[in-house]
């Protein structure tokens, strides 16, 4: 399995697929430096939770592309040189597809590692109240990567499936802007929805009061079972989707 | 000589379109074996049945001695090379990076990329990336990626289509010295009947998904009926005397075609000629050609 992922990362040489994570994170430190040069000291002192706040809407329309991205630059390449059928002569397809998702998976890991980086970065360097609350970083750091390895996993599959790209690239695109805009809507439909899951798994809320236009976060529990609802859904995408790839005939 | 690949019974349905049908084959060891049809026969198919990219509607197919199934597919195919209708590859990558990684997967050592690509030509081309290789190249590469790990059967789908005239006898020498060079066996498909004459020696012809002839590329010549073409200055007179004499013959092209006949009988025909001043100015032998034949079998017209 080491020799295929390596082989993986080996075949997306001068493929710049490190841009698209690097671009995203450039956009979000940018991002970060808007929104925070703006708070005053009652800002500062929730200036974490904010941030917990904010990168889900941010990631709920960001990540899903990324993820669309990344995993058709994976496998486009298969289609464009024809190279399936030879391949799959000289490797178990279901390897392939398993080395393909962990490359994949790497980097939207490193994604959402080097958005940490910068939460802490900024957190520190503007100076927000205490230190950097380490458990609900983790949490996030899970509930985001659970969510993108698994919208990831679509990709994949659509993107080996399909030999046109704009398909897997279109429900990348509409995932991303129907999982935003389903946040509007009650959290059961938020369920239906894999993109919606940013906003299922985010444990942080906000008051705004309207007379005072002050705004206050404050931490809401963990939707588990949301998480399990999730953790379903990439074991049925992953069951169908390999299943699908290594059932079909060159 | 034992058979490297034998199928019985192989059958593939695509919907409600049976495109292989009861197919037959024993490939032996050591030779060229030139699979030919016309387009859309069955040849692809079957042979990414033989390698297990196309699944079997029905029968077996064995390699190497042994029944291919899903688990021993891929332990089968170490010793298999193949080449598919287009050459596999990145265009992004170089004609070296292109062969590490099937050599890689093959677990063959790094020092066979170097055999392989002298073999076909390309060590000068290495480092340049395959997005720029002309088509000939990307099929030489194509067929280098096959030879990685020196295995003892080639399959190649149409491997000289796309290539000019030059790069079609660079391949086809190529393929005619694998098996005394590389004791390899080749399996190779065309809707070329020159090609397969050139190349090939012993031939499968497959037509509408059917095997029609299997044997020996000499069998497959010897199938061909000889008969003597004369031409005269007066070929209706011509006619009417054969006919007095019980032969029957036709007209084409200003000859006149006869089955083939003993030395002596076609003497004394033309003697009869000359006793009526019909002035024979030509006496040929002539061979039934190898399209005639693949024509007859296939009922298709060939390409050339």
């Amino acid at each position: 399995m080491r020799k295929a992922l390596a082989l993986e990362f080996h075949k997306i040489r001068r493929r710049r697929v490190w841009m698209i994570v690097t671009a995203m994170i450039l956009v979000q430190i940018l991002w970060s430096i808007w929104g925070v040069g703006r708070m005053d000291a009652h800002d500062l002192s929730q200036g974490w939770m904010f941030f917990l706040y904010q990168l889900p809407l941010l990631n709920s329309i960001m990540m899903p592309v990324i993820a669309a991205v990344v995993a058709s630059r994976l496998c486009d390449i298969e289609h464009k040189g024809q190279t399936l059928k030879l391949l799959n002569t000289v490797m178990p397809a279901g390897r392939l597809f398993a080395a393909k998702f962990l490359c994949g998976a790497l980097y939207m890991l490193s994604a959402v590692l080097l958005q940490l980086i910068v939460i802490v970065a900024v957190g520190y360097a503007v100076g927000f109240e205490g230190n950097p609350p380490f458990d609900k970083l983790f949490y996030y750091l899970l509930f985001t990567t659970a969510v993108n390895l698994t919208i990831l996993l679509l990709q994949q599959v659509l993107s080996l499936l399909f030999v046109n790209q704009m398909i897997p690239l279109t429900v990348g695109l509409i995932g991303g802007f129907a999982g935003l805009f389903i946040m509007f809507f009650p959290q059961n439909l938020e369920r239906l929805l894999l993109w919606g899951y940013y906003g299922v798994l985010m444990f942080v809320g906000m008051n705004w009061d309207r007379s005072t236009h002050i705004t206050d976060f404050y931490y809401a529990p963990v939707d588990w079972a949301g998480f399990i609802t999730l953790a379903v859904m990439f074991c049925a995408i992953y069951i169908i989707g390999r299943a699908l790839f290594v059932r079909k005939e060159m | 000589m034992s058979d490297i690949i034998t199928t019985t019974g192989l059958c593939k349905r695509y919907g409600k379109v049976l495109r292989v049908k009861d197919l037959d084959l024993k490939v032996q060891e050591g030779v060229v074996y030139g699979f030919l049809g016309p387009n859309g026969a069955g040849k692809s198919t079957t042979m990414k049945m033989i390698l297990g990219l196309a699944r079997p509607t029905a029968g077996t197919i064995t390699v190497l001695g042994k029944e291919v199934n899903s688990r021993n597919r891929l332990s089968i195919l170490k010793d298999v090379g193949s080449l598919i209708e287009s050459p596999s590859y990145y265009g992004h990558l170089t004609g070296g990076e292109n062969l590490r990684i099937i050599s890689t997967l093959k677990g063959v050592p790094d020092k066979d990329i170097d055999r392989v690509l002298q073999i076909v030509r390309l060590e000068n081309q290495k480092e340049k990336k395959v997005g720029q290789y002309s088509m000939g190249m990307k099929q030489r590469l194509g067929l280098a990626c096959a030879l990685l790990g020196n295995p003892k059967l080639l399959i190649l789908d149409e491997p000289t289509n796309g290539l000019d005239p030059a790069g079609i006898q660079e391949m086809r020498e190529l393929i005619c010295s694998l098996p005394q060079q590389y004791g390899m066996t080749v399996m190779v498909s065309s809707h070329l009947l020159s090609e397969i004459d050139q190349m090939a020696t012993n031939v499968g012809i497959i037509s509408h998904g059917e095997l029609v002839f299997q044997d020996s590329l000499s069998t497959l010549h010897e199938k061909s009926r000889p008969g003597i073409a004369v031409r005269t200055l007066n070929n209706e007179a011509a006619v009417k005397i054969l006919e007095e004499q019980g032969v029957f013959c036709r007209t084409q092209d200003g000859y006149l075609l006869l089955s083939k006949l003993a030395d002596k009988e076609l003497a004394g025909y033309i003697s009869l000629f000359f006793d009526r001043h019909i002035g024979v100015v030509r006496i040929e032998e002539r061979r039934e050609s190898l399209e005639d034949i693949f024509l007859e079998l296939t009922g298709t017209a060939v390409s050339l």
